[in-house]
């Protein structure tokens, strides 16, 4: 009878607290008075306490249900992080919160320039900052537009439109037809991670109305005022 | 006129950010661990999708400590999730009473690096165990099931679970234990 009870291998089952309450009863009226269980069965329960550093949800594996919306927003304060602060002059400092935001997209946009002619890490005067996100479509875009000698440079980092879907930058006057300063087609990437691009329109500095994002089809996808 | 100057060049550089590849694998293989875990303890999705973020960002920092660390990633990434939002709770709780802050934290930081070792620990040397006797472990204890149940999910003999929990928990002990206590 002893030796089927001593049956070492059901401790480990035990001290885990996984067996049924009639084997459970049984093995425990067995350790009472086996002194080689009880000793290897101490060691069992003070691993317990190890194993309870760990939460349950350490078993789970995968990324998270429900896309991949987080991992975006992931991305971009890892990009945010890894960009240089870019060097801000006093005309944009009074600026309210919402350009602070914009300008940090500048620092992604600075490292692109950086291997372009025109000196990179300040915006130039008189640049004008924005963004918005439309409720309906679930795109936003910040912008910057900057200005030239009678025209304007447009800084944008487009989001949330699907991929797929072939685009305008649009550049509005105050005065005068929309102008188109850039197409392009989101691709996967693109639509899981947002756009920067850049783009020029010979419109005055100061007269910009707004800038969007229409579909090549008729749909405005985001408005930006300015 | 409309000048166009939309560029590939741009869009790829950022998309390469270095150690974004790491963000994006951490997140695919560890994702759902972390955002349950935070959910459970935060009780609040949205401020566990933030604790995540920032424990997917803490990561990208200190990729030097994640690839040099011996014990698991994942666990070193649930404890880094669990230090933010207790930081974050004990913010929120010492604030009024400053005074205390200065006597209590110590104390708490020695608790955290403590939990550090512990749960990367345990987690390594789970995950030098051969699959099978982890698997047995994983169901009997993190997911609470009886011997019966977990020989029905894994298709194996009731015996089988039996002896290899006993075998799992005697590795196990010997990684974790003092050399000297452990049975041979």
């Amino acid at each position: 009878m002893s030796s089927v009870e001593h049956d070492r291998s059901v401790l480990g089952a035990y001290a885990l607290g996984a067996l049924d309450p009639a084997e459970e009863r049984a093995v425990h009226a067995h350790v009472s008075t086996c002194q080689e269980c009880q000793r290897e069965l101490a060691e069992f329960v003070d691993l317990r306490a190890a194993l309870d550093q760990v939460p349950p949800e350490a078993f789970l594996d995968g990324p998270p249900d429900g896309g991949d919306l987080l991992l975006r927003n992931t991305l971009r304060r890892v990009r945010a992080e890894e960009t240089p602060a870019p060097r801000r002059r006093g005309g944009l400092i009074a600026v309210a919160a919402a350009v602070v935001a914009a300008v940090a997209l500048g620092g992604g946009i600075v490292i692109g320039r950086a291997t372009a002619p025109e000196p990179a890490t300040a915006l130039p005067a008189g640049t004008i900052s924005a963004e918005a996100t439309d409720q309906t479509t679930g795109a936003s875009m910040r912008v910057q537009v900057e200005p030239r000698a009678g025209w304007v440079w447009v800084n944008a980092f487009v989001d949330g439109v699907p991929a797929g879907e072939k685009c305008e930058l649009v550049v509005v006057p105050r005065e005068g037809d929309p102008l188109v300063a850039g197409s392009w087609v989101v691709s996967d990437k693109g639509a899981a991670e947002g756009l920067p691009l850049e783009g020029t329109a010979l419109i005055p500095p100061g007269q910009v109305k707004e800038v969007r994002v229409d579909t090549l089809d008729g749909r405005t996808m985001v408005r930006v005022p300015l | 006129m409309a000048s166009v100057a939309i560029t590939g060049r741009r869009a790829r550089r950022a998309r390469q950010v270095p150690g974004e590849e790491l963000v994006r694998s951490l997140y695919s293989e560890h994702g759902r661990s972390l955002l349950a875990y935070a959910i459970r303890l935060t009780n609040d999705r949205a401020a566990a999708e933030d604790v995540v973020q920032e424990t997917l960002l803490r990561a990208w920092k200190h990729a030097d400590d994640l690839r040099d660390n011996v014990g698991s990633v994942r666990g070193w990434l649930l404890t880094v999730a669990r230090n933010i939002i207790t930081d974050r709770a004990r913010a929120r709780a010492v604030r009024p009473t400053e005074v205390n802050q200065e006597i209590e934290a110590p104390a708490a930081q020695r608790d955290h690096a403590d939990d550090v070792v512990n749960a990367m620990t345990v987690l390594g040397a789970m995950d030098r165990l051969s699959p099978d006797h982890r698997a047995v472990l994983v169901e009997l204890y993190y997911r609470g099931r009886t011997v019966n149940e977990t020989a029905a999910v894994l298709g194996i003999a009731p015996g089988t679970v039996k002896s290899r929990s006993y075998h799992a928990v005697r590795a196990l002990r010997a990684t974790l234990g003092q050399p000297g206590e452990v049975p041979r």
